[in-house]
């Protein structure tokens, strides 16, 4: 049987094998990493992480060590979602401001590693990014292809009619 | 189980290859609460790649945001603020079209609108408004095999509507309908809400911008000590006497009129 461990660090290792050596209380931020290290008692391994690379992984552990003291969200997330979209920490304003694939890539390490607040805060901010944006702006600003017919876009824009009628 | 299985181990210690096999077992989250992905229909048929000119096809890269699977995008849709945004978002791509589109997306979208825009202390929109959308959608949608009402009447007929909210019109202030609306909605929910259970849309949403927008014109209003003036756009806020009027009646029964059962929400 497992023993709860006393272990004060924790070793994980990006899928482009760079080990990194963080507290233990800032790795189980992570519900993933969180959940393994009660099954397995104590690790001497490196913990693989092999969706994350080395910048990704010392992106997530920086937001862990500054939200370390953070209350654990609740299952149920109707407090969170009182908050305004908008309503995003100063901090964390910050440490989203990076270039759109760094974004992306922590929003997906955020899903992978089971980090529920910062998958919020990241959806958070591409929502904001496109507040009040019209379909083409969207588009130019994420790179995305139109890949509706002119028929299919016309379609949609006379289904959405109704909300302009007001 | 997996945490049961692992406990009832005799070793104190292991190395983490010996949980390489289980870890990718393990589903991250998202993965559990929405289900998305294959049963996520684009109901445009499969993407089709449109023919581009050399230069075209030089400047398109691939867009980091395509790496976001589905239930990720549901979650950025879903923090989208308003209905022009997410409508907007509805656009884009056939992907966002179908993430838009889907019933599960637009009810969590409108769950959270309701949750941060109503009945929140820096925010005048009372709760009760949630209550009137929820009430708009049982009225104005047709109950199976109804024969008395039209399919989506309130979303497709606007002139019964306007008929009907012009004679509904109140004179009463803007305090006093609160108090009495919130009244009623304190009854209603001694009585088990229903419609508490109803999956709402993004048209729901739309419906609460504006009776929110509404709202707070007539306060404005009041405050200046002026009567709220019967205009197109002040005629809509008597939609909550209109619907409350047989608030209970909906409420007890979930039959409508001609005896057809009204909406089973799930």
């Amino acid at each position: 049987m497992a023993t709860p461990s006393t272990q004060a660090t924790v070793k994980l290792q990006s899928n482009d094998n760079v080990v990194i050596e963080v507290e233990r209380a800032i790795a189980e931020r992570s519900v993933l990493i969180k959940n393994m290290l009660e099954d397995c008692g104590e690790v001497t391994d490196a913990i693989p992480i092999s969706n994350v690379n080395e910048s990704i992984l010392r992106k997530v552990i920086e937001w862990c060590e500054h939200h370390k003291n953070d209350p654990v969200a609740a299952e149920n997330e109707n407090d969170d979602s009182r908050k305004k979209t908008t309503d995003i920490d100063e901090w964390d304003q910050k440490f989203m401001n990076v270039d759109q694939e760094m974004l992306f890539e922590i929003i997906l390490a955020a899903n992978f590693l089971d980090i529920k607040p910062l998958l919020d805060t990241g959806c958070k901010t591409v929502a904001n990014m496109i507040k009040g944006k019209s379909p083409e702006e969207i588009r130019k600003l994420f790179n995305i292809q139109n890949d509706f017919t002119p028929e299919e876009e016309e379609q949609i824009r006379r289904e959405n009619e109704w909300a302009e009628d007001r | 189980m997996l945490s049961k299985r692992l406990k009832s181990s005799t070793s104190t210690s292991k190395t983490f290859s010996d949980l390489q096999p289980l870890m990718k077992m393990r589903v991250p989250s998202t993965h559990n609460k929405y289900h998305f992905g294959s049963h996520l229909s684009n109901r445009f048929g499969p993407s089709r790649k449109r023919k581009r000119s050399p230069q075209e096809h030089c400047e398109i890269t691939e867009a980091p945001i395509n790496k976001l699977p589905n239930e990720l995008l549901h979650l950025v849709a879903k923090n989208v603020e308003d209905t022009d945004t997410f409508l907007a978002l509805s656009l884009v791509s056939r992907r966002f079209n179908a993430v838009t589109g889907s019933a599960l997306t637009q009810s969590y979208f409108a769950r959270r609108w309701m949750q941060q825009n109503l009945g929140v202390q820096d925010n005048k929109a009372p709760k009760v408004i949630e209550s009137v959308v929820r009430l708009a959608r049982r009225y104005c949608t047709a109950p199976e095999g109804c024969t008395c009402l039209d399919s989506n009447l309130f979303y497709n007929d606007k002139l019964h509507l306007a008929a009907a909210l012009a004679r509904a019109m109140p004179s009463y202030s803007n305090s006093w309908r609160k108090g009495y609306l919130e009244k009623r909605r304190k009854r209603a929910g001694n009585t088990g809400n229903l419609l508490a259970k109803s999956r709402l849309g993004v048209e729901d949403v739309r419906l609460a911008e504006i009776l929110v927008e509404e709202w707070q014109w007539c306060e404005v209003l009041e405050q200046m000590e002026l009567q709220p003036e019967v205009g197109p756009k002040v005629v809509r806020i008597g939609l909550e006497f209109l619907l409350y009027s047989g608030f209970e009646e909906v409420e007890k029964s979930s039959i409508c009129q001609c005896g057809a059962l009204a909406d089973e929400v799930t």
